[in-house]
């Protein structure tokens, strides 16, 4: 089982370029991030390319990551999210034809995952069960998916204002909730 | 704290806790989200690259919003994609560590050590009988010690240095064995390109005599570095295996 402090650990190794721990690091971690890669872009062969960009940026910037706050898991998702959106932005915007999604379901906790911290996790569904239902289901769909304001408020099927507002209502309210 | 004390605090923290308008920190927000788009989402990378401050309100974001996708199933990617991967990357690997060395942001993480753990490390070394700093008779060369971790431990290796005898003692702390590898320790001057200063023993300790060149680069800030190897020691000059631990000599 590979805890955060692991990673942080192997991502060090990596910024030397150190090719045993990259082999580990993505023995550990491709599985998820193919997973988050998948989850927005709904395509195997997308998110597969997609999945080779991530790796070669870590490889990359590795070194990078020593001098910013976020932990390694946060820092390696982050770098998953922004390059699978920039990705499913980038696509015309109907390729909806093909859909090899896994069946994975929207809401409802799934299995613990070694990789996050389980009190963590916890303490955002915690959050989330505070929220107007309206909000927490605004947050959870829109950072699962990589939606714009724009693709939230089609499949929401509300008004961009509306769902803007939802949304930032939320996020303060999540705030609050984590701070507290 | 004196005045003084507290203009240099201020200074040294101003440019992290600058204030961010309301309208930056919704950017920083949205943009941890992934809702941002065109304008907005340059706007927001931009930031990112040249604002420390927004760069670390995005990132409190991103560490809150990241346990989210727990609800998100891992799926195994075929195995091409770590051959491309590998095939991408290679070239730039362990076999050029010359060029991977001087990566300094990552140099300056590793050094840093907690205060805590330094002054006990400290403590340690400056009670081991015969090599207090009391018993040195070195006139005006002032004695260097390092203690060299991986970030976030306790210091694996501590290091003194006697400018006037070219001695350096190592005690060695690792907490497993590391079984087929050996520690090696290198010394990384201003030029980025590490030099052998001698294997280390993998318990206890012992003293390494420093050659003449190599002595005159000692001094204080100067990294000290150690990475796993061979039986015998890296091959090739450089170091091969993975670097273990390190930290920046400071004058006693």
């Amino acid at each position: 089982m590979s805890t955060s402090a692991d990673i942080d650990k192997l991502i060090a190794r990596v910024a030397l370029k150190d090719r045993d721990a990259f082999k580990l690091l993505y023995e550990l971690t491709s599985a998820k991030l193919f997973g988050v890669c998948l989850r927005i872009l709904k395509d195997r062969g997308d998110a597969e390319d997609v999945l080779q960009e991530v790796y070669v940026k870590i490889w990359n910037k590795a070194d990078r990551f020593s001098t910013g706050q976020a932990s390694a898991i946060a820092w390696l998702a982050s770098i998953a999210r922004n390059q699978s959106i920039d990705r499913y932005r980038s696509r015309r915007p109907a390729s909806d034809t093909t859909d090899e999604m896994p069946d994975v379901a929207d809401d409802g906790p799934s299995p613990e995952n070694a990789m996050l911290a389980k009190d963590e996790t916890r303490r955002i569904s915690d959050c989330l069960d505070e929220l107007e239902t309206k909000h927490a289901t605004a947050i959870r769909r829109t950072y699962l998916s990589g939606w714009s304001y724009q693709e939230a408020a089609d499949e929401l099927e509300a008004p961009l204002n509306t769902v803007r507002t939802w949304i930032r209502r939320g996020l303060l309210s999540l705030r609050d909730c984590m701070n507290r | 704290m004196d005045q003084a004390g507290l203009v240099v605090l201020k200074r040294l923290y101003e440019p992290m806790t600058q204030e961010l308008n309301d309208k930056d920190r919704w950017l920083a927000a949205e943009y941890a989200l992934g809702v941002l788009e065109r304008d907005d989402l340059r706007a927001a990378e931009q930031r990112v690259d040249t604002d420390p401050a927004f760069r670390t309100a995005v990132e409190h974001w991103q560490q809150q919003l990241t346990p989210m996708l727990n609800e998100v199933d891992p799926v195994a990617p075929s195995a091409a994609v770590w051959e491309k991967i590998e095939a991408r990357t290679s070239g730039t690997g362990s076999e050029q560590a010359t060029g991977l060395w001087d990566s300094l942001s990552f140099w300056r993480g590793l050094s840093g050590v907690s205060a805590g753990l330094a002054t006990a490390a400290l403590a340690a070394l400056l009670f081991l009988p015969g090599i207090g700093v009391f018993t040195n008779p070195s006139g005006g060369s002032i004695p260097l010690i390092a203690t060299l971790t991986a970030e976030g431990q306790a210091p694996a290796f501590v290091a003194r240095f006697d400018p006037a005898t070219g001695a350096l003692f190592v005690r060695t702390s690792l907490g497993d064995a590391t079984e087929t590898r050996v520690p090696e320790l290198w010394l990384i001057p201003g030029d980025g390109v590490p030099r052998s200063l001698g294997l280390l023993a993998e318990a206890g300790s012992g003293n390494l005599v420093v050659n003449r060149e190599n002595r005159s680069v000692l001094g204080d800030g100067i990294t000290l570095a150690v990475s796993l190897e061979p039986a015998g020691g890296s091959l090739t000059g450089a170091p091969t295996g993975p670097v273990i631990a390190s930290g920046k000599l400071q004058p006693l």
